[in-house]
Order: structure tokens, then C-alpha cells, then sequence
């Protein structure tokens, strides 16, 4: 049989639409899916992408619309009935592990009572089959293990197993590969390709513009909610791909323009030791350094443990005078400031207002003496960074949940402005976030550093760290094994810096 | 070798106040001689069948990460209820009790589920109004409770409550069985570890919680039956101690309040304790008093226990 | 804005309630039996501003109601034993302060969830008292203090007086200083408060202790009043019957135990709304079963119009349309 013969319609919507309380998540997206094809749907924070994905899995029931599969339409199946019957598997874009329960129960959760013997659970047979089903996709994990002792990308590839073992003939893909070190990406795409060959759909949802174009069949963009066009992976350009999500041409023209002059050392980080790392560094006036690698290297680590939220060893000199860092709040003190990747649960407070989660980290400098707080001054304040970073919103007083994600990250970073601060360190800041906002955010960070703030950042997506630091330090097994400044900053160089460790 | 030491290891561990109550029977039986014949330790067991349903209740409750205010409230509904219509039908006044446990438990269910209600103060407002129904239809402790019933329940053989005991290991199995070789049981561990993944693994939480919810009811009600036989009269107040003392031992047991961890083996076994606990104090003529101040100094150092393990594992 | 609609609807309240008065219980508008309302109510609204510092802190506190027993206790028997004044009414000041603060270091520094902390305090506390007790009454309360507790000042009781400025005080403190701002962070999210740098044990340790503090005023209210503290034997642990509406009121006056979410004025005003409404079914011959039945009632009505107000309007016509 011909490839052409194997590509009939598996799955088609019609006029999807789902709403929710004051946001049109999806506007009647209409779009077909062939057996055999890999499918992407790229486009900005938003955008409508894990919505669609959601209503597919039976998660979400559309407001309005239609779903065919294989012709016939279906209506209103929940997520089980869409992996039993209809055969579509997802793994979300947020992890659906539970802490607590070992790997094999984490395996079979939803569906335990197919193990029955007389009346009771057999876990001997739930062992089994998930030793065996992790095993013939090359996955080394102990299955009686608890998960939460797992590491991030183990869990990740747990959750592709799952997928996977119900032989799935449609299997959306949202944002998996942000915890995998590459290798472990190579064999996700090595698994989707295998899929496609057997002529299964599969739905790839990424950010990552780069493994989609390697990837995909025909890529999908949505923006706002609609279908905003498809094209075939094979004859678009990245730069077209994004000025269909965006309407701009060029990634670059997206970036402040890096440093001119940099000054002298603010910030000297040595001996900074555990947890497996051991590294130095020093930060200069007016300079944006990064700290890059495979996922999983320290990155993220260190800028923990310099913070104090994560205890180690080391010496720390602010403008060449040695400080103590012990605790968060010996680190507060000495004006260090950090953002934290963990988004929502560690930096803001959903159910206060936006006026709130900006004075808060100031809130000391803000009062008198006493510790007695002036309204006007509170409002003044909290008007003045609402005002410079452009953040959308109702009022002061509105409850920073109903901010978007790109307004809400601006409020973070922005209120730094109100302290303080000599040093700051951002681990991703921009992750998830859709390119307006993105651009908002490095032109905040890039004007703090021209105030004379050591900036110190974490970033995972080539085309920032590329376009983006000063200076980036390229980070393996918790060490510094590389350095590139200026026109020596560029994606071959990065990633051959990346995998030389790893061919050693 | 090692791996059975191992194994050894892990199922200390798990079940650790198993091993507190041995080790506290030890003291007891030490300082308080005739603490550990064999009558005095099935005495035990027969006075705890009314708190072990009570706890294993709670416990089901805390494990979907919520918690039931109403447990004291339905055993004593259950009493007031048999007190009062047991003259006209024994086995409707049962059924009766039985549907109200039922009622009860959807009603909590749906408010702390459906309606997202804080569990706490849902079944705060839950007991209040079963108080003041058992009030109501009881306004002083009184009634009558039909003796065979009473005699059926408790089995009273040589001076062994044989019925009591049999209750004790039925309401243990039940649960036990239910938490962990049943697929609800383990949805509830979930749910309650974790509920949004849950709900993106396509569980209905909403149900398993409601369902969780009548589950702890129905066991508050065959506790209320017990109570019923016990002190074979209705009163409006009876349950109001177990409901302390059922939060007492499900936190004492190692069960999360944050739900997801617990099991209902050391639930048992901190019953237990705490039963133990009276029972030696009787023993050494120590005016009972003073159990609260065991209890409470227990919970606390319990919890304290908690939080070094939780610090050190997190190293 | 949530809590705006509180306020609206408990002064609503309040004001249904005065015209239902008028019409059928018109002895409740008298300024003396309002005045004696007030004066009962004192006690428990104390307790009730502990308590909603407690919950804005995203903490609970079961132990407020055998705290102030405990201290009624201990206190009347310094008054009886000692025949001073000044001395044991520090003492007792102390002490509160201190359980308040023992409570707030298990919360706060040993991260004992509050449930478990406060209970076994209260359980503790409770049993401590009745050792020493044996469960009959003891102590007593000086003629100096019986007499201030009745005192009134222009027909106004001091102790309402004391009751306001105190709950005025702590509004302040709660909006306008940024320990008070820090509780509304640490009740919202305690994680985000700790990566910013505020210290949450400290938090937590001042707001069980404030706690403390004012169940110390509501004991030697208390202890005025009755002369000698009642131990209602309620085996669960003492004051039960003070714990109680310390967790109602809070609720009413716009509290979510989520925390970061309330205010002090709310639950003033609730304090009286409670106060008005079981003195108006009393009056309309409710026993305590009606008032119980009543309570649980109102709260469930309040808990879930707190639900449909909260944005869930849509997810609650969806109970009754979705499979």
C-alpha cells in the first residue's frame, strides 16, 4: 500500500469553540488529521494549543462543535473513553504523576480494576506489565519505586510510556521535551517517526520551532484562538512560520541590543560547591551573563543555592567586599533578588491584588520607621511599575489571577525595580511565554543591567541565549565547561559546547 | 539476606505505629501489672470498636485531603434515632439509620466536592445542623433500644464482647482491603495526593470524593449502631468526645493532612493507643484526667516526629 | 471586591434583622438590652479578631477557647491566692501570650499543620486544667476587676469600648503595617513569601501570639462576668462552646480558609450579626436545638453563596446540566 492509500481522515473537528469565563480559548477551529502524518500546532502563549489538546483527550467538552473519527462523529467522551474507545493518548504539557505512588501504580492509576484476581488487585501482574512495557521502550526506572524520587526527565519518559502502552492510533505530544537532555529527545523523535510509519497520527505541540520543523508533516498555526494557516513541514522557513504567530519577520529584531561597554566586577561568585557543583563566576557592569546546558546541569541549581534556597558552600563578594549568604534572608539583605522558574507557586500571590504582589518584596523600604504604611505612597509606587513595564490591567486593586501569563511575569520582574537590588538572578524567565511579552521582558532585564544590577540568567532556548546575554557559560555535570562572549555567542558554538562533554 | 533485611526495613517503616503500640503495650504492661492479659487487651479492643469506626472514617476523609466534622455528630444521630423509633420497627429504625448515614455522607460529599466548600467548615455547618436535630428528637438522653439487638451486636460470650471483637477485625479488614487492594481505594490516594493531575488523567475526582465521603458516613453509622448497643440509650451529646479522638488517631497514624499518605493499618494501631492510653491510666488508678494531657502532648510529639522525617528527607 | 460584598451583606443583615425587630420584638432596640448584647458579645468577638489574624494567616486555631479557659482558670486563682490585682492580670497577659507563641512556633517553625498544633494544645490545656480542677469550679475574681468590667461610660460599656479600639487597632495593623501586609502574603502564598524573603515563622509565631494575647483580655472579661469559670465537662476539651463561634464568625464576616482572604472589619460586623441573630431566635422561643439548627443553616447558606460569588456562578448551573 502506498503512503497516499495509508492517509485517510482519522480524526476531523469542525467548528470547535470553547469559552471560558471572559476568554475565548478557541474559535471555531476546524481541522483534519490523516493516519500516518505528524501533526504540529505551534503558536503563541494562549493561543488556544493545550485547549484543543484538552478537548481531543476528552479532558475539556467543546461548547460548540464537532469531532469525527474516522468518519463517523462522536460526542461528548470523557479521557477514558477517548483512550479505550477511540484510541487518542496525551501527555500533557503539566506532569499527571502521582508523588506518592510508585511507578507501577502511577502506570495504571485510572484503570487498576482490569487487574483483578478473585476480587483483589494482583500487583505482581501491574508490576509486570509496566517493568515490561518500560523496558521495550529502553526506559530504566525501578517500578516500585515512588515517583516523587524520580528525576524530572525519568517522570517525563514514565508519562510517554503510559502513553504509549495503549497503543494509541492519535497521540498528542504538549510540550514534552522541555525536561529531556538530548538524547532522550532523539528517542522521543525516534518513537514519532516510528509511529508515523505505522500509520498512527501524532500531534505535536511545541514551542520549539526547531524539533517541529524537523518533525512535522504539516504544521498548524493557531493564534487567538482561530486556525491561522497550515503549511507543510518541509517548505516553510522558521522566519515564515513565525511571522504567521506573530507578524513580525525576524526573531533577532525581537532582542535590546546587547551591551556596548562593560564595567567593572559587581558581583563575584567562588567555591560555590554541592549538590554535585563547583563553579565560579563574576559579573561586570552593564553585561547580561547566562548560564546554558543540557537540562538537568545546574543551571537552575546554582542560581538556587546562590539565592540560599538550596544549601551549599561558597564566597560571595558584592563590589569586591566579601558577604555572608546563609539564609534567603541574608540574601534579600544584600539587595539579591530571584525569579523563579517555578512561575506561579513561588513568586506571586494569586489572590491579592496587582498593587499588592508589587509592594510586597519592598514592602519594608516602603513603610517609615515604625513599619506604619502611607496608601498614597503604596499606590505611587505600585502606579510607577505598572506605568514603566506596560503591565495590562483593570486597576491597582485587581486580583493579579485574572493578569495573562506575559503580564503576570512583568509584574515580577518589574517590581524588582522597587528594591534595593544590586544582583539579580532569573532562572527562564521567559519560559512559556508568548514573544510580545517575551520582548518586554528582556528589555526590563536589559535596562536593569544598564542601571548597574548584575544580571545573572538561566535560559534554555537557543535563540535567547544566542541573542540575548553578554556573555553565556555553558554548564556540564554542575561545572563551567565553556565560555562565549560576544560574536563567538552563536548557536553552532553553543551546541557544540553543549555535546562536547557529552561525546568525551 | 539483605534483601529481606530490607524488606524488614521498608515495612517498619510504613507501618511504624504498629510498632509504637507494641512498644507502648511493653511500657504499660512493665508499670502496670495485668496490663497485658490476655482479657485486658481483648478489653480493649471491645471498648475501641465505636472509635475505630469513627477513626477509619476520618481517615478516608483526610486521605481525599478533607476532613469531617460531622463523625461524633452521626453516631450520636444514629442513637437518638434507634432511641426513638426502635419501639415501633428494630429493623426499620436500622434501615432508617443507615439511609441518614447515607444521606449525610452525600451531603458532605457534595458540598466539599461539588460545591468546593472548605471541608472543615462545610462539616462544621454539617454538625451543627445534626446537633441540633438530635436535639431535637432527643432533647435528654433517653429512649429505648431493643435488647436483643443490643445483645446481638455485643455477644457477650463468658464475659468476651465476642461481637465487639468480631466488629473490630470486620471494620479493619473492610478497610483495609478497600484502601489497598481496591481500585477506589487507590483512586482515593490519588485524588487526594494529588487532584488536579487527576483530573487530567481523566479521573472524576468529584465522584471519588463523594464517594469517599458516604463510605466515612456509612462507617460512622455501623459505629453509631455499636454505640446504640453499647449504652442502649439515645443521647444527643455521646458522640462528641469520638469526634477529638477520631482526628487524634488518624493524625497520630501518620495519615497526611494534606492527604494522599496514611495507612489504615496505623490508623488501627494509634486507635489503639489511645484506647490503651485510658485503659492504663484506669489500671494505675491515675484520675482520667490526665489522658488528656497524654493525648495532647502524643499529638504533638507526633507531629514534631513528622516534621524531622519530612526535614531529613528532603536531604 | 469580594470582601465589599460581605460588608453589604452583613450590614444588610443587620438591618433586616432591626426591622423584623421593631415590628415583633420591640425590646430589642432598647438601649439596654442592646447594651447587654454588646457586653456579652465582647468576649467572643475578642476571640473571634484572634481567630480571623489566625485564618488570614492561612493558619486555624483550635485551642482559643481552652486558651482562654485555661487563663480564666489560672488567673482566678491568682486573684483568689494572692489578693492582688496588678500582678496576676500581667500574668495572665504573659501566659496567653506565651501558648499563643508556643502554637506559633509549632506552625511556623516545626511546620506542625495547624490542626494538629492547636488541637493538641487544646487537648493539653484542657487536660491540665481539669488535673488540677477536678473538674469543679475554682477561683475568683476581685471586686476591682467584677466592678471595670461593668463600668460604663456615657451608657456605653467600657469593655465594648475596649473591644472596638482594640478591633480598630488591629485594622490598622492589619492594612497599614507591613507585618499586618506580610499576614495577607504568607495567607496567600507561603512558598512566594519565603523566596521573597519574608521570615514566615515570624509571622505565623506573631499572629498565634496576638491571638494569645487577646484570649488573655477575653479570659479576665470573662472571669468579671461569671466570678468563676464554668468547665462545661464537654469530654472533647473545654471551651468548645467559645471555639465554635470563633470559627463561625470569621466566616461570616468574609474569610476563606485558603488564606490572604478577610478582614477585621468583617468580622466585627459579623460578631454582632451572630450576636443579634441568636439573641432574636431566643427571643422567638428557639431552643437550643432551633439556634443549632439555625447556625449550621446560615453558615451553609453563606459558605455557598461564597461559592457562586466566587466566579463558580457558571460551574454551578453546569451541576445541574452536566452528565
Amino acid at each position: 500500500m502506498s503512503r497516499r492509500e495509508m492517509m485517510a481522515e482519522y480524526l476531523s473537528t469542525k467548528n470547535i469553540t470553547k469559552m471560558f469565563p471572559g476568554v475565548k480559548a478557541l474559535d471555531n477551529a476546524s481541522l483534519t488529521f490523516n493516519s500516518g502524518m505528524v501533526y504540529s500546532i505551534v503558536g503563541e502563549n494562549g493561543a488556544g494549543k493545550s485547549t484543543f489538546a484538552k478537548i481531543l483527550s476528552g479532558i475539556y467538552k467543546a461548547d460548540i462543535g464537532k469531532i469525527f473519527i474516522k468518519g463517523k462523529e462522536v460526542v461528548d467522551y470523557n479521557a477514558t473513553e477517548a483512550l479505550d474507545k477511540y484510541k487518542i493518548a496525551v501527555v500533557h504539557q503539566d506532569e499527571t504523576l502521582f508523588p506518592e505512588m510508585s511507578v507501577a501504580e502511577n502506570f495504571f492509576i485510572e484503570v487498576m480494576d482490569r487487574f483483578y484476581k478473585k476480587g483483589f488487585i494482583s500487583y505482581r501482574e501491574l508490576k509486570k506489565t509496566a517493568e515490561k512495557s518500560l523496558k521495550d521502550l529502553n526506559i530504566n526506572v525501578d517500578v516500585n519505586k515512588k515517583v516523587k524520587y524520580l528525576r524530572s526527565d525519568e517522570r517525563k519518559m514514565l508519562e510517554f510510556a503510559r502513553a504509549i502502552y495503549y497503543q494509541p492510533n492519535f497521540l498528542i505530544l504538549d510540550e514534552v521535551t522541555a525536561p529531556l537532555p538530548e538524547d532522550k529527545i532523539e528517542a522521543v523523535f525516534t518513537w514519532v517517526k516510528e509511529l508515523r510509519d505505522k500509520t498512527k497520527v501524532v500531534l505535536y505541540i511545541s514551542h520549539k520551532l526547531r524539533e517541529v520543523l524537523e518533525l512535522s508533516d504539516e504544521i498548524v498555526v493557531f493564534k487567538d484562538g482561530k486556525v491561522a494557516g497550515k503549511v507543510h513541514g518541509s517548505r516553510v522557513k522558521m522566519d515564515d512560520l513565525i511571522q504567521m504567530m506573530v507578524g513580525e519577520k525576524s526573531f533577532k529584531a525581537v532582542f535590546p541590543e546587547k551591551a556596548r561597554t562593560i564595567g567593572k566586577t559587581i558581583f563575584k561568585v567562588k567555591n560555590l560547591k554541592g549538590k554535585g557543583i563547583d563553579m565560579e563566576f563574576e559579573n561586570r557592569e552593564g553585561e547580561i551573563l547566562a548560564l546554558a546546558g543540557l537540562a538537568g546541569h545546574g543551571m537552575k541549581e546554582a542560581l538556587r543555592m546562590i539565592y540560599g534556597v538550596m544549601p551549599k558552600s561558597g564566597d560571595f563578594y558584592l563590589d569586591n567586599k566579601k558577604i555572608k549568604i546563609r539564609s534567603v534572608k541574608d540574601a534579600s539583605a544584600h539587595g539579591i533578588v530571584y525569579v523563579s522558574d517555578e512561575k506561579e507557586a513561588e513568586e506571586l500571590f494569586l489572590n491579592q491584588s496587582v498593587k499588592e504582589n508589587i509592594i510586597i518584596p519592598s514592602i519594608d523600604k516602603t513603610a517609615n520607621k515604625l513599619g506604619i504604611l502611607k496608601e498614597s505612597t503604596v499606590d505611587k509606587f505600585a502606579q510607577f511599575i505598572v506605568s514603566r513595564f506596560n503591565i495590562k490591567t483593570p486597576s491597582l486593586n485587581t486580583l493579579t489571577q485574572s493578569l495573562s501569563g506575559g503580564n503576570k511575569q512583568k509584574v515580577v520582574v518589574g517590581r524588582c525595580l522597587l528594591k534595593n537590588i544590586r544582583v539579580l538572578l532569573a532562572s527562564n524567565p521567559t519560559v512559556g511565554l508568548d514573544i510580545a511579552s517575551k520582548t518586554e521582558i528582556y528589555n526590563i532585564l536589559r535596562d536593569l543591567a544598564k542601571k548597574g544590577i548584575a544580571v545573572t540568567v538561566y535560559l534554555s532556548e537557543l535563540p535567547e541565549i544566542v541573542n540575548f546575554p553578554d556573555r553565556v557559560l555553558i554548564m556540564y555535570n554542575g561545572k563551567i565547561v565553556d565560555e562565549l562572549k560576544g560574536d563567538e555567542i552563536t548557536e553552532e558554538n553553543i551546541l557544540k559546547a553543549y555535546f562536547k562533554k557529552v561525546s568525551e | 539476606m539483605s534483601e529481606k533485611l530490607h524488606n524488614i526495613k521498608i515495612l517498619l517503616s510504613e507501618f511504624y505505629v504498629v510498632f509504637l503500640l507494641v512498644i507502648a503495650w511493653l511500657f504499660f504492661g512493665i508499670f502496670a501489672p495485668g496490663f497485658l492479659s490476655f482479657r485486658n487487651i481483648l478489653g480493649i479492643i471491645t471498648f475501641s470498636v465505636i472509635l475505630l469506626a469513627a477513626s477509619l472514617a476520618q481517615n478516608v476523609v483526610i486521605l481525599v485531603r478533607g476532613f469531617d466534622l460531622t463523625v461524633g455528630s452521626i453516631i450520636s444521630l444514629v442513637t437518638c434515632v434507634l432511641s426513638v423509633l426502635m419501639v415501633y420497627s428494630v429493623i426499620g429504625s436500622i434501615i432508617v439509620a443507615i439511609l441518614l448515614g447515607g444521606l449525610i455522607g452525600f451531603v458532605n460529599g457534595f458540598c466539599t466536592a461539588r460545591l468546593k466548600i472548605d471541608p472543615f467548615l462545610a462539616t462544621l455547618s454539617m454538625m451543627f445542623l445534626i446537633d441540633g436535630i438530635n436535639l431535637t428528637i432527643r432533647p435528654s438522653p433517653g429512649g429505648w433500644i431493643d435488647k436483643t439487638f443490643a445483645d446481638a451486636l455485643l455477644l457477650n460470650i463468658q464475659g468476651f464482647g465476642v461481637g465487639s471483637i468480631i466488629a473490630f477485625l470486620a471494620l479493619t479488614i473492610f478497610c483495609v482491603v478497600l484502601l489497598e487492594e481496591r481500585h477506589f481505594g487507590r483512586l482515593i490516594y490519588a485524588v487526594g495526593g494529588a487532584e488536579d493531575r487527576a483530573i487530567l488523567r481523566g479521573i472524576n475526582t468529584q465522584k471519588v470524593k463523594m464517594l469517599a465521603y458516604v463510605v466515612s458516613c456509612l462507617l460512622c453509622t455501623f459505629g453509631g449502631l455499636y454505640m446504640a448497643a453499647f449504652v442502649q440509650i439515645g443521647d444527643s451529646k455521646i458522640g462528641l468526645p469520638i469526634l477529638f479522638a477520631s482526628v487524634t488517631a488518624v493524625l497520630l497514624g501518620g495519615t497526611s493532612v494534606s492527604g494522599g499518605t496514611g495507612r489504615s493499618l496505623n490508623t488501627v494501631a494509634a486507635t489503639l493507643i489511645i484506647s490503651s492510653i485510658t485503659n492504663f491510666l484506669f489500671y494505675i488508678r491515675v484520675i482520667e484526667w490526665w489522658k488528656y494531657v497524654f493525648n495532647g502532648a502524643l499529638l504533638i510529639l507526633a507531629a514534631s516526629a513528622y516534621y524531622w522525617i519530612e526535614r531529613r528527607r528532603e536531604r | 471586591m469580594k470582601i465589599q460584598t460581605i460588608y453589604l451583606t452583613s450590614i444588610g443583615a443587620i438591618v433586616t434583622l432591626l426591622i423584623i425587630s421593631a415590628l415583633f420584638a420591640p425590646q430589642f432596640l432598647t438601649v439596654g438590652h442592646q447594651s447587654s448584647l454588646l457586653k456579652t458579645l465582647s468576649v467572643y468577638g475578642l476571640l473571634a479578631l484572634g481567630q480571623t489574624l489566625i485564618i488570614l494567616v492561612g493558619g486555624v486555631d483550635l485551642s482559643i477557647g481552652a486558651d482562654m479557659l485555661t487563663l480564666a482558670v489560672f488567673g482566678g486563682e491568682l486573684f483568689l491566692h494572692t489578693g492582688e490585682l496588678l500582678l496576676p492580670i500581667i500574668i495572665v497577659f504573659v501566659l496567653g501570650a506565651l501558648i499563643g507563641f508556643i502554637n506559633g512556633v509549632g506552625v511556623g517553625r516545626f511546620r506542625v499543620p495547624p490542626i494538629v498544633m492547636t488541637l493538641g494544645m487544646m487537648t493539653l490545656l484542657t487536660g491540665f486544667v481539669l488535673v488540677y480542677t477536678g473538674g469543679s469550679p475554682v477561683g475568683g475574681a476581685p471586686p476591682a476587676l467584677v466592678d471595670f468590667v461593668f463600668e460604663e461610660v456615657i451608657n456605653v460599656p467600657v469593655i465594648v469600648i475596649i473591644w472596638i479600639v482594640l478591633a480598630m487597632l488591629l485594622w490598622f495593623f492589619s492594612r497599614r503595617t507591613t507585618v499586618g501586609r506580610k499576614f495577607y502574603a504568607v495567607g496567600s502564598n507561603p512558598r512566594a513569601s519565603y523566596i521573597l524573603g519574608i521570615e514566615t515563622w515570624k509571622i505565623y509565631s506573631i499572629a498565634y501570639t496576638l491571638a494569645g494575647v487577646l484570649a488573655a483580655i477575653a479570659s479576665l472579661i470573662y472571669l468579671g462576668r461569671v466570678l468563676t469559670p464554668a468547665l462545661s465537662i464537654a469530654p472533647a476539651g473545654i471551651g468548645t462552646e467559645f471555639l465554635l463561634p470563633s470559627l463561625v464568625i470569621p466566616v461570616l464576616g468574609g474569610c476563606s480558609f485558603k488564606g490572604g482572604e478577610g478582614s477585621i472589619i468583617g468580622a466585627l460586623i459579623a460578631t454582632y450579626l451572630y450576636g443579634m441573630l441568636r439573641s432574636f431566635l431566643l427571643v422567638m422561643g428557639f431552643g437550643e436545638a432551633g439556634i443549632l439548627i439555625f447556625t449550621g443553616a446560615i453558615l451553609l447558606a453563606v459558605l455557598i453563596f461564597q461559592q457562586i460569588r466566587g466566579g463558580r456562578l457558571l460551574q454551578f448551573r453546569k451541576l445541574f446540566t452536566s452528565k
